[in-house]
């Protein structure tokens, strides 16, 4: 997806009756822009940009836009506002009539706009151009910087830069004063390189990669904080609501401080590091020889000369702490059972959706300001960027589809979507993605989505640790919010099993049900298993994302540090035998290795 | 000295920077093979006709610059016409003699008529070569000779902006 630019210009903006705007066609073939401008001239070029860097639009800023020998041409400061306004939907203006509506990466404004007549001599010189008066060359009375003060009084967050070939030195503190972000000398010879990198660092860019999907301007901005945090490699930390993609953030973090070069990324629970074992997991073992002791490669070191993202770091015990910001001030660290600290290079991206800075929440100040030092990104909710709804929608929908094959290719119609964009999704886009996917599992045969088939907030109750009140979540959601909320959301949902009680009176309802309810029960401890396996996966240099192993997993979910490798074996192949079917990732590789360890059948 | 100064700005901004220095860019991305269109016709409408009309009008900026900005000016207007004739006899000339000798304005003339004869030889040099190979585009040749006229371009403009940093008293 190319950036949507806009420059305000009068020399690039006019369109010149029966001619063509030669300036125009220059300026786009230097800096590779595609003219999206959609007016006569845009019609009339004769180049073609290969390979463009953005979708320029061009506006005189000025009346009339076709001038011709004897008009007289002003200056246009509402018309001009209009235009930056067709490129700049807030988010209370949203109309799921315009769910596309492509949205300025940024504004380029020229300084100097010539008015007065045009005569015959002006018009021969430059088609359409007026004869200009002395006050329009000014440096204090540019019209550009009246234009600057007026965008950014209306339009805040919208980023301008100054495009012109008059001098810097004239307006450099004006134009920083009235809110534009920088100046690039039009006749600067390295002016698309300039151009190119003020795009990268300030503009509002959606993430070409499309793993984050939208277009509202809560997200682009975090994209942009996120852009301009990964150039350096001072760690990062994400500040985010459940289902707000930290860990996606944590991955275009790090992708674009990797465009260079291949970097190790290393992604891991800080809940799972209990007192006893987060040594030897950070720091890895130093193996020994004599003793028979296994070596074994910490997280740390795994990442090195790359990126360690440490989830939910607010569930880090003292000890953890302490150790994590040992590491942080000496750049060292020493395995479990060494002797010799080796040096690590590793840009720490941490993930939390608690306030590390309430002193209640016991997080050591001195580590929170050494995972800040590159700063922090905070994820919007999906409510405070509404505007993206229809985009997610869309691509959940036909990521669903992909999944059941022969399934209709199916739309949403405007009731339902209004009904989606309305909600309040407290457990953001995880909650909305299992809200479209539990719609298309339960109608495969329809062509339409309608507020029928969803079910939102409909009385599935699961308690969420994160603000520690009951909170409606839609079918689906229960593995994310367990997942995420981590041992109370455990303890709760364990509790309100033991409580459920069928009524006698309902008891027809529940008839030849059991098969499914053991089916679904056996799903919920293979999601448990799941967890645990994720948690103990083994890191090596060879293998950076971790080799699953069974047997540490199941003595952390049993709490039996004596259990045999064998039992262990034994008890994956029972749990997972009733749905080996179905048995996708880590968990059929777990299936497949008690297999292999115990190939008979279990008595 | 003032119309001679907004002739000399106007050929630097409107002509100079803004059509001569982005026809070369633009003609530097049609013979790299990055932009699709004719190049015979694009340089014609982008340089040879904007060359057409800066050269001889850079000319008369050289070859009048040395009359009209000179110190000499400031005795035909208020205060100093009132000297009396005997100083007027001398002063003017020799007030002139010394900002001349100081800002070596012969030289900058001299220089600045050199680039232009430059740009001169170069821009039908460059029509000939693009008429030799129509059509051609991806040629290192013709990339090099934008590049070259380009460079060029950018000294002239530089030195059109040279004058307003020289102090002329």
């Amino acid at each position: 997806m190319l950036p949507h630019i806009l420059i305000l210009d009068d020399l690039f903006g006019r369109v010149v009756s029966g001619g063509q705007n030669v300036d125009r066609q220059n300026l786009c073939a230097n800096f590779l822009w595609h003219d999206a401008t959609g007016d006569a001239e845009a019609k009339a070029s004769t180049q073609k940009i290969l390979k463009p860097t953005a979708n320029a639009v061009f506006f005189r800023a000025q009346t009339p836009v076709a001038a011709r020998v004897g008009d007289v041409v002003e200056n246009d400061l509402q018309g001009a506002l209009n235009v930056v306004r067709r490129g700049w939907v807030s988010e209370s203006d949203f109309d799921s009539s315009t769910t596309t509506h492509p949205r300025w990466a940024m504004v380029f404004l020229d300084l100097c706009f010539y008015t007065g007549q045009v005569t015959e001599e002006s018009d021969r010189q430059t088609p359409g151009m007026p004869e200009g008066k002395m006050s329009d060359d000014r440096s204090d009375t540019y019209f550009g910087l009246t234009l600057l003060d007026a965008i950014h009084k209306a339009f805040p967050e919208l980023p301008v830069f100054i495009l012109s070939s008059k001098p810097r030195h004239e307006v450099s503190l004006e134009f920083s004063r009235r809110g534009a972000l920088g100046f690039i000398a039009r006749d600067d010879l390295s002016a698309p390189d300039l151009i190119e990198r003020a795009l990268w660092h300030h503009g509002l860019l959606a993430d070409t990669k499309g793993e984050f999907v939208g277009n509202s301007l809560p997200l682009l901005l975090a994209l942009r904080e996120a852009r301009r945090a990964g150039s350096h490699r001072e760690n990062v930390l994400i500040k985010g609501a459940r289902g707000t993609g930290k860990e996606l953030m944590a991955h275009y973090l790090h992708q674009v401080a990797s465009s260079d070069r291949e970097r190790p990324f290393v992604s891991v629970n800080s809940a799972v590091f209990t007192p006893n074992l987060f040594a030897s997991e950070l720091f890895g073992i130093q193996p020994r020889t004599a003793t028979g002791v296994e070596g074994k490669i910490g997280l740390i070191a795994a990442a090195s000369g790359g990126d360690l993202f440490l989830d939910e770091i607010a569930d880090m015990s003292p000890e953890v702490q302490a150790a994590v910001l040992r590491v942080l001030q000496e750049r060292m660290l020493t395995p479990v059972g060494g002797r010799q600290p080796i040096s690590v290079d590793v840009r720490f991206l941490s993930a939390t959706n608690v306030e590390l800075d309430d002193p209640g929440v016991g997080f050591r100040a001195d580590l929170l300001d050494r995972l800040r030092t590159g700063g922090t990104i905070s994820l919007p909710r999906l409510r405070d960027r509404r505007s993206d709804i229809p985009l997610l929608v869309e691509q959940f929908v036909r990521e669903a589809e992909a999944q059941r094959p022969g399934s209709h290719v199916r739309q949403i119609t405007r009731d339902a979507m209004m009904q989606l964009i309305n909600h309040e999704w407290p457990g953001n886009i995880r909650e909305l993605r299992s809200v479209i996917f539990d719609a298309i599992n339960r109608h495969t045969d329809v062509e339409f989505l309608v507020p029928a088939h969803l079910r939102i907030g409909n009385g599935n109750k699961v308690i969420s640790t994160t603000n520690q009140q009951e909170e409606k979540l839609a079918p689906g959601t229960e593995q994310s919010a367990a997942s995420e909320n981590g041992e109370e959301v455990l303890n709760n949902f364990l509790r309100l099993e033991n409580s459920v009680l069928f009524d006698q009176g309902e008891a027809v309802h529940w008839a030849g049900r059991l098969d499914e309810l053991q089916r679904s029960h056996t799903k919920l401890l293979a999601r448990y298993l799941q967890a645990a396996l994720a948690a103990t996966r083994r890191i090596t240099p060879e293998n950076l994302s971790g080799r699953v192993q069974i047997h540490p997993a199941i003595k952390l979910i049993t709490g039996d540090a004596s259990i045999s490798a064998s039992k262990a074996a034994d008890l994956v192949k029972r749990l997972l035998a009733p749905i080996e079917s179905e048995l996708e990732g880590d968990l059929r590789e777990a299936y497949q290795i008690a297999l292999r360890l115990r190939p008979k059948k279990p008595k | 000295m003032p119309e001679w100064n907004e002739l000399r700005a106007r050929l630097n901004h409107d002509l100079v920077k803004n059509r001569l220095l982005p026809g070369t860019a633009r003609m530097i991305r049609i013979v790299s093979g990055s932009v699709l269109a004719d190049p015979l016709e694009t340089f014609d409408c982008t340089i040879a006709t904007v060359w057409k009309e800066t050269s001889p009008s850079l000319q008369v900026l050289f070859d009048t610059c040395e009359s009209a900005l000179s110190p000499r000016n400031y005795f035909l207007v208020e205060p100093l016409v009132h000297c009396p004739p005997s100083t007027m006899e001398w002063l003017p000339d020799i007030i002139h003699e010394l900002w001349v000798e100081r800002h070596d304005i012969p030289g900058w003339c001299n220089n600045g008529k050199l680039l232009v004869a430059e740009i001169d030889t170069a821009v039908p040099n460059a029509r000939n070569l693009l008429e030799l190979h129509p059509g051609e585009t991806q040629s290192a040749d013709l990339v090099e000779l934008f590049l070259d006229l380009q460079k060029r371009t950018t000294n002239l403009s530089a030195h059109l902006s040279m004058i307003e940093r020289k102090s002329l008293l």
